[in-house]
This record gives structure tokens, C-alpha cells and sequence, in this order.
């Protein structure tokens, strides 16, 4: 149990390496495609200043309230059966999760552009970017 | 070649290890995953360090396995720790005479004393720790590294050729526009598209060159099916759909979340295309006898609008073929039942919904023509990249097709065979490294890649040493 407790703790604090790099939350808008409409969807979400890239998440993903999100150890992944198709990592580790992976532009409503992403919806308002997902499930992921 | 001998050597070796593991993981929940993921560890030990890879299988066993002998797991994974800090220093002896080639092998010589010091921490006698190089040979890699770097620099010009569509204009910046093709194989297709889109100034549809990519092809010749989207040319696919003519992306949008939807994936929906066709094929078709033999004929017209009517309530009320509607969503049903009646084949049937899935196709108002230059008897990588550098100098960019392991594994064995476009080029003096500039289609995410490449929004500056090795051939537009 204790030791269960301090992976826990441990995989908190490697999100909030990514948590604590800049993360600004509001009202804003996901623009996406479905079966050929472009679609505008007003919600509230979070974004990653990360250096590198940008990356969106929901509100209770922030808070640590999705849970695989706290403990990537529990849940291990395995994209091998992908190996034929050389396709982007994040979406088929999103989909191992038993998330629905979506190719999105979103902007904050206080931004003026839309930034391009993907992200990995887990249910209604529960999602996070896919590039979140691969670097959490880094060392989680047989390829 | 002869890294990859001696990994087979080692995979062959391999289950007397996995035996003791498996033991040792009885009672786990992700039995199946801790033992498929040691195997893998073991691979990787050949060639680098596995600290953090042991480390986070450490945390998934003691997770998931309710009564874990953690003396036996660490007996049994320190030894591939060691395994792999000693093959990395071999590794990198190896990859600095490599790199020499390019310029000062300052990265390897550093990897090399931090394996050292790993192996002394963990308490390996000093004996048995490898050499790594000898100083003489230190300094002749050095000073030849250092020459090669700069003749280097004379050639390897900064050169930045990305236009629009690939970028586009956020006020005073331009940033790129990237492409995502999601979880499936059609790499090649977005190559051809942005290939496509930076010689006619327009953003080309993607899906489209995927749809048909081997119409009237060899691959259709031996009856490979239409559905069978993932993997192929990229010069091919591209010649075909200048052929055809070409739709633009915001007609039919690659990125459409109908692609990606949990249960089923592209190339699923478009077998399921595929049966539709063949039901209404053996509907409205008979054996006929005769002295001769047997032939197929079609029944009576009658028949067929029977027939026709039948399709039209499937695609309406059955979900699975309801899909055809949403992978071509600019066709109406009638559009659709009008094509089936036409088409000859479950491939003509596809290629006809794609043709008209997209109007007016438009047609460059210059020639375009694909050509490549790969690997073969007579030329190898490095000159493969150097038809890229050509192209570059030319103010063009150029599609390549690569083994996809570069782009987090460059130690690795080479593997994935994947195609992306190589649109910029710079020296790193830090480094003393020609770097290539890879505009890949897996969105604008970093995570994916090796933590040594600069990422700019899913573009990474791969240096030449390591594109070198994995590139076999260079696509681009005449």
C-alpha cells in the first residue's frame, strides 16, 4: 500500500513537470472535423505553454482527476500490433487507453489564433492532448 | 549488419532469461505486458542504457503484482543494467568513429565517460569496465571531426525553403501548418500531398491521394484491394492523383474524426465499402452453363433496381454501411447507387466514389512530374542525401522515405519504414552538425521523438549523421 502510495505520488510529480511548466485555463473554443463539416465546439480547457509545443487539456485533467493520468504504471500499454503501419504514437497510445483520439484547432478565447493539436478525448469534457500521453506513457509503451 | 547479427544472437538466447522473469511474475495482473516489455528492455540493453526503462518496469511490477519477490527482480534486472551501460560504451566507440566522418565526436566521448562512471556507481570493478578509446585515438577522431566539420560548413548552407501552404501567417509570424495522419499507414500520402501543395500554392487533399494510390497500378494488377491504403509510394501516389486531378484538402479533409473513431480505423471503413460492392455484385449476377462452360452474367435491369433499392435502405439503416456516407461525404445516395451500378470491381467502385467525391479536381497550369532517387548497386544513403542537399540549394523541398526507428532509436537497429518531407536545412555550430529540418505528419506533438533533436511543432532538425544511415530515397517534383 505504501509503496503503491509513492508510485502514486511519483507519477503526480512527473505530471506536474508538466503541469507546472505555464498552464492557462478558460473559455475557448475546439474547431474539428466530423464526416466532412467543419465543426465549433465552445468549452472549457487548459493549455500547456510546454517549450516545445503547446498541448491542450480538460479542466479535471489539470486537476488530476483522470485517473490514468495519476498512475501510468497502472496502466501499461502495448502499440506493437500497430508495428505494420507507421502512424503517430500519441493516437494509437490513446486508443490502447480506450480513448477516442481527435485530430483539433483550439484557441483560448483571449488568444487570437487557433493552434493546431490532437487530443485524446477519455469522455464527455475528460480529455488531454495526445503529446501529453506519449510523454507520460514514455517508458509505459511496448512498440 | 553486424550490429544486427548479434542481436539476433542475443534474441535467440533470450528465453533462458524470460524464463527466470516469468517465474518471478506470477501473480501479476500485467503478467503478459512485464514479460513481453523485458524482452524488449533486454533488446535495447545491446545497444544503449536501460536505467529508466528498468526503473519504470520496476514501478509497473510492483503495481501490478501482489506478492513481488523484489530481491529476485532486482536480481535479475541489474545485470541488464550493466549489460546495458557496457554495450552502450561499445556502442558509442562505434558511433563516434561514425561521427568523426561528420564532425567532432564531443557527444559520444561525453556518453562514453558517463557510462564509466554509471558502471562505477553500481559497483562493477574497474577491470571490467570497457576502455572506451584510447587517448591517441581520441584526438585523432577529434582533429578528424573537427576538419570534416568545417568543409562541411561550406556546403551545408542555411537553407530555409518552406512556403505556403506548409506555413501559414499568424499576424507577423508564420508558423507551420502541420498534417496529422492519425493512426494509420499513409505516410506516403501526405509526402505527395505537401509535395503537391508546395508546387501549386494550395493545400491538396491527403485522403484523396490515399483513396486511390494504386489505381491502375501492378498492385491492381494482382488484385490487391483498394482498402489496402496503408503503406505505399509516394511518387506513385502522386502521379496518380495528377493523373486524375487533384482535390483540394478543404474539400476533403483529411483529418475528419470519422478516421480515427475508437472501433474502427480508415482502412476498416473502406473494406466495408468494399463488401457493399460485392453484395450488390453477387446480387445482380448469375452462373450461367453452357456447352462451353460456365459464365457470369448480370441479371435483368429490373433486377438490379431491386437490387439498387436494397443497397439504398443498407447504407441508410445499417451503421456499418452508413459509413460510406461519411467517407465521402460530398456524395448523395443516389450518387452513390449510380457509381455501383457503373463500376466493374470493388477497386473501380472505390476509385469511381473517389473521382466524384470531389468536383471540380483541378489540374496544375504547369507540368508536374514525380521522379525519385533511391538506394540501389550503384548509390547509397549518403548520396540519397545528397540529391536531398541539390534539391534544397534549388529553393525545392524533397519527400524521402526513411526508417522511422531514426526518429527516437537512432542507435537502433534500423526499422519503420515511413516518408515525410525534408524542407530545410542549417550548420549547428554548437554541435558542428548539418542538420536536416523533417516536417513529419504525426501533428505538432514533440513527444514522439529522441530528447537530442531540437522539435519545433512536430518538425525535427535531424543531423545528417544519424539521416544518413536511414534515408533510402528522395521523392520530389520536376
Amino acid at each position: 500500500m505504501l509503496i503503491k502510495t509513492f508510485i502514486i505520488i511519483g507519477a503526480s510529480l512527473l505530471f506536474n513537470s508538466y503541469a507546472n511548466a505555464k498552464v492557462e485555463c478558460g473559455d475557448g473554443v475546439i474547431k474539428y472535423v466530423n464526416s466532412g463539416k467543419r465543426l465549433e465546439e465552445k468549452e472549457k480547457f487548459c493549455i500547456d505553454m510546454h517549450k516545445e509545443n503547446k498541448m491542450i487539456l480538460s479542466i479535471d485533467c489539470r486537476e488530476k482527476k483522470c485517473h490514468k493520468l495519476a498512475n501510468p504504471a497502472a496502466y501499461p500499454v502495448d502499440i506493437s500490433k500497430y508495428n505494420k503501419t507507421i502512424g503517430s504514437p500519441g493516437f494509437k497510445v490513446c486508443k490502447e487507453l480506450g480513448g477516442q483520439p481527435q485530430i483539433i484547432e483550439y484557441r483560448l478565447l483571449k488568444n487570437k489564433y487557433f493552434t493546431q493539436g490532437s487530443r485524446c478525448i477519455f469522455s464527455k469534457n475528460s480529455f488531454v492532448s495526445n503529446d501529453i500521453l506519449i510523454r507520460l506513457w514514455k517508458y509505459f509503451i511496448i512498440k | 549488419m553486424r550490429l544486427s547479427y548479434f542481436i539476433i544472437l542475443i534474441l535467440i538466447m533470450l528465453p533462458s532469461f524470460a524464463s527466470e522473469i516469468t517465474t518471478s511474475l506470477i501473480n501479476c495482473k500485467s503478467k503478459g505486458w512485464l514479460e513481453k516489455k523485458y524482452k524488449e528492455i533486454y533488446k535495447y540493453s545491446s545497444y544503449r542504457d536501460v536505467t529508466k526503462d528498468l526503473k519504470k518496469f520496476n514501478a509497473v511490477a510492483k503495481y501490478g503484482c501482489s506478492d513481488l519477490d523484489s530481491a529476485k527482480i532486482k536480481e535479475i534486472l541489474s545485470p541488464i543494467e550493466i549489460r546495458g551501460h557496457k554495450n552502450f560504451i561499445g556502442k558509442m566507440v562505434y558511433e563516434a568513429r561514425i561521427a568523426a566522418k561528420y564532425r567532432e565526436p564531443k557527444h559520444e566521448f561525453l556518453k562514453i565517460e558517463e557510462a564509466k562512471q554509471a558502471l562505477r556507481d553500481l559497483g562493477v570493478d574497474s577491470n571490467e569496465i570497457p576502455g572506451g578509446l584510447s587517448a591517441s585515438e581520441k584526438l585523432t577522431l577529434r582533429n578528424r571531426g573537427k576538419a570534416n566539420s568545417q568543409s562541411r560548413k561550406v556546403t551545408c548552407t542555411n537553407k530555409n525553403n518552406l512556403k505556403k501552404p506548409l506555413i501559414k501567417d499568424e499576424g507577423s509570424l508564420s508558423v507551420h501548418d502541420m498534417r496529422d495522419q492519425d493512426s494509420i499507414g499513409w505516410c506516403y500520402a501526405y509526402t505527395a500531398a505537401d509535395l503537391l501543395s508546395y508546387e501549386t500554392g494550395k493545400k491538396i487533399s491527403a485522403v484523396d491521394i490515399a483513396n486511390s494510390h494504386n489505381d491502375g497500378s501492378l498492385e491492381e494488377f494482382f488484385g490487391i484491394s483498394e482498402s489496402n491504403i496503408e503503406g505505399g509510394d509516394a511518387a506513385a501516389a502522386g502521379r496518380s492523383a495528377l493523373k486524375r486531378g487533384l482535390c483540394l484538402e478543404k474539400k476533403l479533409p483529411s483529418d475528419d474524426f470519422v478516421f480515427s473513431t475508437r472501433s474502427k480505423n480508415f482502412e476498416d471503413k473502406l473494406k466495408e465499402v468494399e463488401s457493399l460492392y460485392n453484395q450488390f455484385y453477387e446480387s445482380t449476377h448469375r452462373t450461367s452453363y453452357n456447352i462451353f462452360g460456365t459464365s457470369i452474367v448480370k441479371v435483368n435491369d429490373a433486377e438490379v433496381q431491386r437490387e439498387k433499392k436494397s443497397i439504398a435502405k443498407n447504407i441508410r439503416c445499417n451503421p456499418t454501411h452508413n459509413d460510406i456516407r461519411k467517407l465521402f461525404p460530398n456524395l448523395s445516395l443516389e450518387d452513390i447507387l449510380n457509381i455501383i451500378v457503373k463500376s466493374d470491381s470493388d477497386n473501380d467502385f472505390i476509385d469511381r466514389l473517389t473521382k466524384e467525391s470531389c468536383k471540380p479536381r483541378f489540374k496544375p497550369s504547369s507540368d508536374i512530374s514525380f521522379s525519385k532517387y533511391e538506394t540501389g548497386l550503384f548509390t547509397d544513403s549518403e548520396d540519397v542525401l545528397k540529391k536531398v542537399d541539390s534539391l534544397l540549394d534549388k529553393g525545392k523541398i524533397s519527400g524521402i522515405s526513411y526508417y522511422a526507428s531514426v526518429l527516437d532509436e537512432p542507435y537502433g537497429v534500423n526499422d519503420g519504414r515511413h516518408a515525410s518531407s525534408i524542407v530545410a536545412r542549417k550548420f549547428d555550430p554548437s554541435t558542428g552538425s548539418c542538420k536536416y529540418l523533417v516536417r513529419n505528419s504525426w501533428g505538432t506533438g514533440c513527444g514522439s521523438y529522441n530528447d537530442m533533436y531540437n522539435c519545433e511543432s512536430g518538425n525535427i532538425w535531424i543531423p545528417e549523421e544519424y539521416m544518413s544511415r536511414a534515408i533510402y530515397r528522395a521523392t520530389y517534383v520536376d
